[in-house]
């Protein structure tokens, strides 16, 4: 064990903002491997807190100490009554990395990523032109944009080649973006994101500035890793999973419809999925945290499309039930600089279904919420919307209204099951509001 | 592969050669040195610090710094072989700051603590969040209005120093007896600290300091502060200002060693010099601190994440630290030597023309050149050349060093070259005499 691990002294895992179920078996996984109590702390910005844009700690698992963290003092001060105490730092999720951004600094002694590789991994733009500059081969063609002038468009049209794909700088679950085939999509597209995208940045907390990206459309399939990174740089992939968009499918939008975790791909081609991985995270320069890498499996190789310095999400129940790997604890292991557990038999089939508003409109009802929990592989279904909400289309920036977490031994069933859930789920619509609510 | 090449950020400091020469003759390590300087600015930090003049060949590349394409195609064909990444001197902290992300998996400092021992602003913020008791009241000017010298005087009181943020050896530092003296010291430092900034290539925004004048004998620390913030100091410098000798000036008139402190003393220096180490989340870089030794313990005056100028003589001479080797052994992960008997009284002293003008003949340097003691003389202003004090960005016109293992030897000496040197400024002949 290294020298983290061994000092008793250090008995506090501090988590930044967001709370997640899957942290406190994690963390007591740790300290029965470290033989010792370990206590979870969550670290909340004042900001974030006061504008309620976060998962709390709602029944107080761990003590919760609120800060303001642009006040360079008083986060010094705070941290300063923890740190002879603290064990690892963590941040789950991608909406915390600039303030984690701003902690680091602040605890110099521990392993941790570089702040600009935090900034690089959240910014669209910035990733691109970083994972770029290490290897070309590994990022479609991309333009940073920050309007959409008569300039910008002549720009884009005449270094880049259409069909492209325009997204935010700093937004996740593909929110805002949208696959343009023609000069007069292109300016259509633009005009309607860049005249919603501040009012989106402020209702989903989007990192850094408001921006757009234009970037050359990728023909393939998509793909996800997860990884871990130790502080001096060893990279440890899980296997891919599977994102099912709902272009892929022939329906509107590039969410993500279903995440499944059995694979169709050989295992050099998976091999290969994982090098990219990998060498993108040496790109951004990434080091003791988890990373999660979205890629697409193209005729010319595997493209990296996006990457987060964190856990991808759901990806805690999926490798469970695939392939009993308990991802939250692997993260803590790796921030103190031990191995992570990696078993490799597939002990089952997980899947993860999403549900958008396919059109505009007040949601009227939600139907067969109860029926479909009650399938057999259902382990979890959310629902994020009521009825009275107002409802938009992922790519015009509506959010995700239903979700879930299904899983089987078998993958027949867990086929089958999904497809009864998809039949049963029903959002009804009544009419139209032209503007975005939270 | 072997991990033999140590990269220096924009320039090295000539005496580098010397330093690892030394260690190869000890150890029989040896390195392969290259600068990689920002092409934006290689000509004018190439002449700053003195790179044309270096005493052995040296590879130099160069790269944007804002352009990641253009730093990873230097980088790529290094990464593996490189030893430590370093930075010597303060105009080249930005720099380093700006490689730090792309060398993810080389002990390096954070990229925010260089940008805070580079602002004195933010570095006492840091400061007074740790321990309040380190550092004196201080507030930020931005400009000579009659609410900003009222915001002074509620904090503070007089005496009170004025400071550039973001500049080094007491450049444009000056101390204001009252209000009067404050506005003058205020529109001084406003009309000239881009002009400072320039000349000193510090690419920071520039920013004024006042604060309260500390009472006190001042000294530094040079630590090596370890990737876990491990600090392994040096033995104190005593710190003899321009003032303190009669000059309406801050410089560093002499620097001492040894410091003349009892072990207690020294033992409390260095637990203020860890702390504010520490505040600023230094690590895998030498801090150097210094320090006023005042009736209610030791106070930060200022920190800076490189080893401190002349150190390396000073330590070598007085006690055998390499310190220059230290410095990057310590960045590279590993432990620094520090030999603490000492086997001479060294001292460095900075020569200032005790007028400003043109100066047009100096005197003396053939007497100080006999002292049994001196082991080193430059002159870095020539005659011909403008003189100022450092208050007004100006240079000492020499730089002596003496080293005697006879402490009296060493006094005699000093005496001596306070005596020994004349100047000529503006036409003027008038003798160096400290009060």
């Amino acid at each position: 064990m290294n020298t983290l691990a061994k000092d008793v002294t250090k008995d506090v895992a501090i988590f930044i903002n967001d709370f997640y179920p899957e942290l406190p078996p994690a963390l007591e996984k740790l300290s029965q491997k470290l033989g010792r109590p370990l206590k979870g702390v969550m670290l909340v910005d004042k900001t974030v807190r006061e504008r309620g844009k976060y998962n709390a700690d709602k029944d107080q698992v761990f003590e919760t100490i609120v800060c303001d963290f642009s006040d360079t003092s008083m986060l010094r001060s705070t941290i300063k009554k923890l740190e002879d105490h603290i064990l690892l730092i963590d941040t789950t999720s991608e909406r915390g990395q600039p303030y984690f951004k701003l902690v680091l600094p602040h605890l110099a002694y521990l392993p941790a990523p570089t702040e600009s590789s935090l900034e690089w991994a959240t910014h669209k733009g910035q990733m691109r032109a970083i994972v770029g500059a290490y290897n070309p081969n590994l990022v479609p063609k991309v333009q940073v944009i920050q309007d959409d002038s008569e300039d910008t468009i002549k720009s884009i049209l005449s270094n880049l080649e259409l069909p492209c794909i325009v997204k935010p700088t700093g937004l996740a679950a593909s929110i805002l973006v949208n696959k343009v085939t023609s000069e007069d999509q292109l300016r259509e597209t633009l005009r309607h994101s860049f005249s919603t995208i501040h009012d989106v940045y402020a209702r989903d907390a989007g990192r850094w500035d408001p921006g757009m990206i234009v970037e050359e459309f990728i023909d393939g399939e998509m793909y996800s890793i997860d990884a871990y990174i130790n502080d001096t740089g060893t990279v440890w992939c899980l296997p891919p999973i599977r994102s099912k968009t709902a272009h892929s499918l022939g329906m509107d939008g590039f969410y993500t419809y279903q995440n499944e975790s059995y694979l169709e791909i050989d295992e050099t081609t998976i091999t290969a999925g994982q090098a990219a991985a990998k060498d993108a995270i040496h790109a951004l320069g990434l080091r003791s945290c988890a990373a999660h890498i979205e890629l697409f499996h193209t005729q010319t190789g595997w493209k990296i499309i996006e990457l987060g310095p964190r856990p991808g999400g759901y990806r805690q129940f999926m490798y469970a039930a695939a392939y009993g790997i308990d991802h939250a604890y692997n993260e803590l292991l790796v921030k103190i600089g031990l191995e992570p557990e990696m078993p490799t038999e597939t002990v089952g089939y997980s899947l993860i279904t999403n549900t958008y508003a396919e059109e505009e409109g007040v949601i009227a009802d939600i139907e067969g919420i109860e029926e479909a929990r009650a399938i057999e592989s259902v382990k979890n279904l959310w629902v994020h919307a009521k009825a009275g909400d107002f409802a938009l289309p992922s790519g015009k920036g509506g959010k995700l209204i239903v979700d879930s977490e299904m899983s089987n031994t078998s993958q027949q069933q867990l086929l089958a099951d999904a497809d009864k859930l998809r039949a049963i789920i029903s959002i009804k619509l009544t009419a139209e509001k032209p503007a975005i609510t939270d | 592969m072997e991990k033999d090449i140590i990269l220096f950020v924009n320039a090295i400091r000539p005496t580098t050669f010397a330093a690892f020469s030394k260690f190869k003759g000890e150890t029989g390590r040896t390195f392969k040195f290259i600068v990689l300087v920002d092409e934006k600015i290689q000509e004018s930090i190439a002449i700053c610090n003195g790179q044309h003049e270096l005493p052995e060949p040296i590879e130099v590349i160069s790269a944007d710094f804002d352009k990641p394409e253009s730093i990873r195609r230097v980088l790529k064909p290094l990464e593996s072989r490189l030893f430590a990444v370093t930075s010597q001197y303060e105009n080249c902290l930005l720099e380093l700051q700006k490689l730090i992300p792309y060398l993810p998996y080389m002990h390096l400092p954070t990229e925010s603590s260089l940008e805070w021992a580079s602002e004195k602003r933010l570095m006492r913020e840091l400061l007074q969040a740790h321990n309040p008791s380190l550092v004196p009241a201080y507030l930020e000017v931005t400009d000579i209005s009659d609410e900003s010298l009222d915001s002074v005087e509620r904090l503070m009181q007089y005496p009170v120093i004025v400071k550039p943020s973001g500049l080094e050896g007491s450049l444009l530092v000056s101390l204001a007896e009252n209000r009067k003296e404050l506005g003058v010291a205020l529109k001084h430092i406003f009309d000239e600290i881009q002009a400072g900034y320039n000349l000193w290539i510090k690419r920071q925004r520039p920013a004024v300091l006042v604060e309260e004048f500390m009472q006190g004998d001042m000294y530094s620390i040079d630590s090596y502060v370890a990737a876990d913030g491990t600090c392994r100091h040096t033995p104190p410098v005593k710190v003899i200002t321009g003032r303190q000798v009669g000059f309406d000036d801050f410089f560093g008139y002499a620097r001492l060693i040894p410091a003349g402190l009892s072990d207690t003393e020294i033992a409390n220096a260095y637990t203020a010099a860890e702390g504010a180490c520490h505040a600023l989340g230094l690590r895998s870089v030498t801090g150097h601190v210094e320090l006023m030794h005042t009736a209610n313990g030791w106070k930060i005056i200022e920190l800076g994440a490189r080893i401190g100028g002349y150190r390396h003589d000073l330590y070598l001479r007085g006690y055998g630290i390499n310190h220059i080797v230290n410095d990057i052994r310590n960045r590279a992960g590993e432990i620094p030597e520090i030999p603490t008997k000492l086997i001479a009284h060294t001292v460095v002293m900075q020569i200032y023309a005790p007028k400003e003008g043109v100066l047009t003949a100096t005197g003396g340097e053939a007497a100080v050149h006999k002292l049994p003691s001196l082991f080193a003389m430059r002159q870095l202003c020539k005659v011909g050349d403008t003189v100022a004090f450092a208050k007004n960005n100006g240079d000492p016109v020499f730089e002596v060093m003496l080293s005697h293992s006879s402490e009296d030897q060493l006094q005699h000496d000093i005496t001596a070259v306070e005596k020994a040197f004349s100047f000529t400024v503006q036409a003027q002949t008038e003798v160096l005499t400290p009060a």
